[in-house]
C-alpha cells in the first residue's frame, strides 16, 4: 500500500503531524493496525536506524523520527490487542548505578520501540537489584545495560551476577565498553551503537 | 637542552619550537593519586591544597581545578535541580517540560546573558561569579590558584561556545524538538550564550596570566557526531571563531575540547582558527598518527585513553600506548601528552605515574 510508504518517509523525515494524518487515513481506509505498525512505522525506524549508524543522520534526527514514530503508534496502539503488543518481545533497558548519562540509552529504547519491542526504561541510576525486582515483576526476554563510564561499567558486572538465575538475556553498551569487555563479563551480547542494538535484541531473542 | 619552565615547555611545544622534553598535561580528580604524591589524606578541608600541590610537581599545564565539594542536591532561582558530588555536578531536573516551557525559559535567559557584568560565568549552573562562589575579582582568583599551582600553566576559567551549555540544559529531546519548532530562538540563544563569553573573554583575558585556553561544547560521541555537519556549520563553527578570534586578540593560543569522534569536521576546526584540539579520545576513534599527517600544525592535548587503557590496562600498556603517542604525534612539538579528558577515580595509581614517567624519559632521548 502506498501509505505504508508514505508513512515510513514522514517517520524518516520526523514529520509526526503527517505520520499521526497518514496513520489516520490508513485505517479509514482499511489498513490493519498491525501492518501499519510493521510497513510504515517499524519500515520506517529501521532507515533511520541505519542511516544513524552510517552517520547519515544524527542524534536530533533520530529524537524527531522517533517522536513521529511515537505520533503513529499513538494512533494505532488502542487498535493493536495485548499479544500483538507483546508479540515481538520485552526489553527492560537502563543506565547502571552511579551513572547519569542518557541520550544513548534513550536511543536504543526508541529504536527498539521503533522496531516493535515493549521496552521498559528505569531510567538513569538504577541499582542492580532494581533491574531484578523487575525482571521478576514483568518477566523481559532481554536486559538492556547502558554505562557510560568506566567507574559505573563495574557495575554491569554486578548486575549480570545477579540476574544469572532469570532466564534473560543481557545485552550491553555506552562509551567505554567493548566486545572485550562484554565478553569478561558474561554480557551475552554487546552493540556499539542503536541500530546494531535493534539486531542483537533480536538475535538474542531468537537464540 | 638545559631543563625549561612549565610555560616555556607548553609555549614552545604549541609553536613546535624546541622542547626539553613533552609537555605534560592533565585533569587530575584521583584521589588515591594525589594521596600517593602529596604523602597527605585528602579531605574536603585540604582537597584544593593538596591537588594543587600534585599538579604542581607533575604536570606542566592544568585546567579545572575546584575545591571538591560535599555531596549535596540544590535548586537554582529558575528552578533546575542539580546534584554534586566531589568534583562533578550535574543537572537532575529542569522547571519545563515541552518545548513552549524551554521557549519561555529561553528568552529570559537571552535578557540575563545580555546583561553581562565583569566577572561573570556562563557556567554548567547557571550564570554565576568566577569559580562559582568567590567574590574576589577573576584575576585575583586566578593569581591565589597560580600561587598554589607554581610553575605549572593553569588554562584560564575555561571558555564555553555554548552549545552542549544550551542542549544539556534543555535536555537533547527537547532542544531536538524546539530547533525544529523554532530554530530561530534556537540560533539565539547560542548566539547569546556566544556573545556573553566574548565579552568575558575581553574582561579576563591576560597573555601574562596564562598562554593558552580551553575553548569547549561536547559535540560528538564514540561512532561520530551528535549534530550533523550541516547544523554545525550553520550553529556552531561561525560562533566558535568568534571565541577564538577573542582569545587571539589577546595573544593567546586556544586548544579546543569535544570528547568523541570530531574527524568529519576536522577541516572547520582548522578553518575556526584552532592551535589545538583535546581530548584526542582514541576510544572514539580519534588517531593521533591521522591527525598529525593530515594537520601538521595542529597541537593534540590528551591522546592516552583513560577509558579502558588507564584504568585496565598494564603498565606494560601504558607504557606502549605512550611511547606510541610519542613516536606518531610529537614532531618536536604538537602534542601535550595526557588522559583523554581526565584522570578520573578508577584510573590506576601505577597507570597514571607509568604514563607521566615514560613520557618525560622517552622524549627526551
Ligand atoms: C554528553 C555527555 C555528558 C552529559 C550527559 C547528559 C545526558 N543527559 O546524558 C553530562 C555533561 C551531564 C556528562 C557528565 C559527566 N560525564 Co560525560 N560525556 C558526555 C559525552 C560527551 C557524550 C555522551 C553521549 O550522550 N553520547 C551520545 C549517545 C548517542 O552516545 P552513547 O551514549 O555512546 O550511546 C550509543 C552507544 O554507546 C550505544 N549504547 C549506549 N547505551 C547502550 C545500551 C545498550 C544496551 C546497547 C546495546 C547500546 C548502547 O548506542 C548509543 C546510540 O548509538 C561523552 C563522550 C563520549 N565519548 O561518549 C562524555 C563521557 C561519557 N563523560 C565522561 C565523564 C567523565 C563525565 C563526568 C564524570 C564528568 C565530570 N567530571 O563531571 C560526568 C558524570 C556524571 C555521572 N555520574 O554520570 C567521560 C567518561 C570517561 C570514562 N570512561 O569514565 C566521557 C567518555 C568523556 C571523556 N572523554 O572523558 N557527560
Amino acid at each position: 500500500m502506498l501509505v505504508f510508504q508514505e508513512i515510513a518517509e514522514a517517520v524518516i523525515c520526523g514529520n509526526a503531524k503527517k505520520v499521526k494524518e497518514y496513520a489516520e487515513r490508513a485505517l479509514e481506509d482499511g489498513a490493519l493496525p498491525q501492518s501499519i505498525v510493521n510497513e510504515g512505522l517499524i519500515a520506517g525506524m529501521n532507515v533511520v536506524g541505519m542511516k544513524f549508524k552510517n552517520n547519515e543522520v544524527y542524534v536530533p534526527e533520530v529524537l524527531i523520527s522517533a517522536r513521529a514514530m511515537h505520533a503513529g503508534m499513538d494512533v494505532v496502539k488502542p487498535l493493536l490487542s495485548a499479544s500483538e503488543l507483546q508479540d515481538k518481545g520485552t526489553v527492560l533497558i537502563g543506565t547502571v548505578k552511579g551513572d547519569l548519562h542518557d541520550i544513548g540509552k534513550n536511543l536504543v529504547r526508541m529504536m527498539l520501540e521503533g522496531a516493535g519491542y515493549r521496552v521498559i526504561d528505569l531510567g538513569v541510576d538504577v541499582a542492580p537489584e532494581k533491574f531484578v525486582q523487575v525482571v521478576q515483576e514483568q518477566k523481559p526476554q532481554v536486559v538492556g545495560l547502558s554505562a557510560l563510564l568506566t567507574t559505573t561499567m563495574v557495575n554491569m558486572r554486578s548486575t549480570i551476577e545477579r540476574l544469572k538465575s532469570y532466564p534473560v538475556k543481557v545485552m550491553i553498551g555506552g562509551a567505554p565498553v567493548t566486545q572485550k569487555f562484554a565478553d569478561e563479563i558474561g554480557a551475552d551480547a554487546y552493540a556499539p551503537d542503536a541500530a546494531s542494538a535493534v539486531e542483537k535484541a533480536g538475535q538474542l531473542l531468537a537464540s | 637542552m638545559k631543563e625549561m619552565t612549565a610555560r616555556e615547555r607548553v609555549v614552545n611545544a604549541m609553536e613546535f619550537k624546541p622542547v626539553d622534553r613533552i609537555p605534560l598535561f592533565d585533569l587530575v580528580q584521583n584521589i588515591p593519586l594525589i594521596e600517593y604524591c602529596t604523602g597527605e589524606r585528602l579531605t574536603l578541608k585540604n582537597g584544593l591544597d593538596l591537588l594543587c600541590k600534585t599538579i604542581s610537581m607533575k604536570l606542566d599545564a592544568t585546567r579545572g581545578i575546584a575545591s571538591p565539594v560535599e555531596e549535596k542536591t540544590f535548586a537554582d532561582k529558575d528552578g533546575f535541580i542539580y546534584k554534586q558530588e566531589w568534583w562533578t555536578t550535574w543537572l537532575v531536573d529542569r522547571p519545563y517540560k515541552d518545548v513552549q516551557g524551554l521557549v519561555n525559559y529561553i528568552k529570559k535567559n537571552i535578557e540575563e546573558l545580555e546583561d553581562y557584568r565583569p566577572g561573570d560565568i556562563w557556567t554548567f549552573a547557571g550564570k554565576a561569579n568566577v569559580w562559582g562562589q568567590s567574590d574576589k575579582s577573576p584575576r585575583e582568583q586566578f593569581m591565589e590558584l597560580q600561587e598554589k599551582l607554581g610553575d605549572t600553566v593553569l588554562f584560564p576559567s575555561e571558555s564555553p561556545v555554548g552549545l552542549d551549555t544550551a542542549w544539556i540544559r534543555a535536555g537533547m529531546e527537547l532542544f531536538s524538538y524546539a530547533y525544529v519548532e523554532d530554530p530561530d530562538i534556537i540560533s539565539s540563544w547560542l548566539q547569546a550564550l556566544a556573545d556573553f563569553e566574548v565579552r568575558r573573554i575581553h574582561d579576563v583575558a591576560d597573555v601574562d596570566l596564562s598562554p593558552v585556553t580551553l575553548v569547549y561544547a561536547d559535540l560528538a560521541f564514540k561512532t561520530g557526531l551528535m549534530f550533523s555537519p550541516k547544523f554545525l556549520r550553520k550553529e556552531f563553527f561561525p560562533r566558535l571563531k568568534q571565541l577564538v578570534d577573542a582569545w587571539h586578540s589577546h595573544g593567546i593560543k586556544v586548544i579546543y575540547h569535544s570528547d568523541g569522534n570530531l574527524m568529519e569536521v576536522m577541516d572547520d576546526f582548522v578553518a575556526a582558527g584552532v592551535d589545538g584540539i583535546n581530548p584526542v579520545e582514541t576510544i572514539a576513534g580519534m588517531d593521533i598518527g591521522v591527525i598529525r599527517q593530515r594537520y601538521p600544525q595542529l597541537t593534540m592535548m590528551g591522546g592516552i585513553d583513560c577509558s579502558q587503557l588507564l584504568p585496565y590496562g598494564t603498565e606494560e600498556e601504558v607504557e606502549a600506548e605512550v611511547k606510541k603517542a610519542i613516536d606518531q604525534g610529537f614532531s618536536g612539538g604538537g602534542l601535550l601528552l595526557g588522559s583523554t579528558t581526565e584522570i578520573h577515580p578508577d584510573c590506576k595509581v601505577e597507570n597514571v605515574l607509568k604514563m607521566w614517567n615514560v613520557a618525560t624519559t622517552y622524549s627526551r632521548r
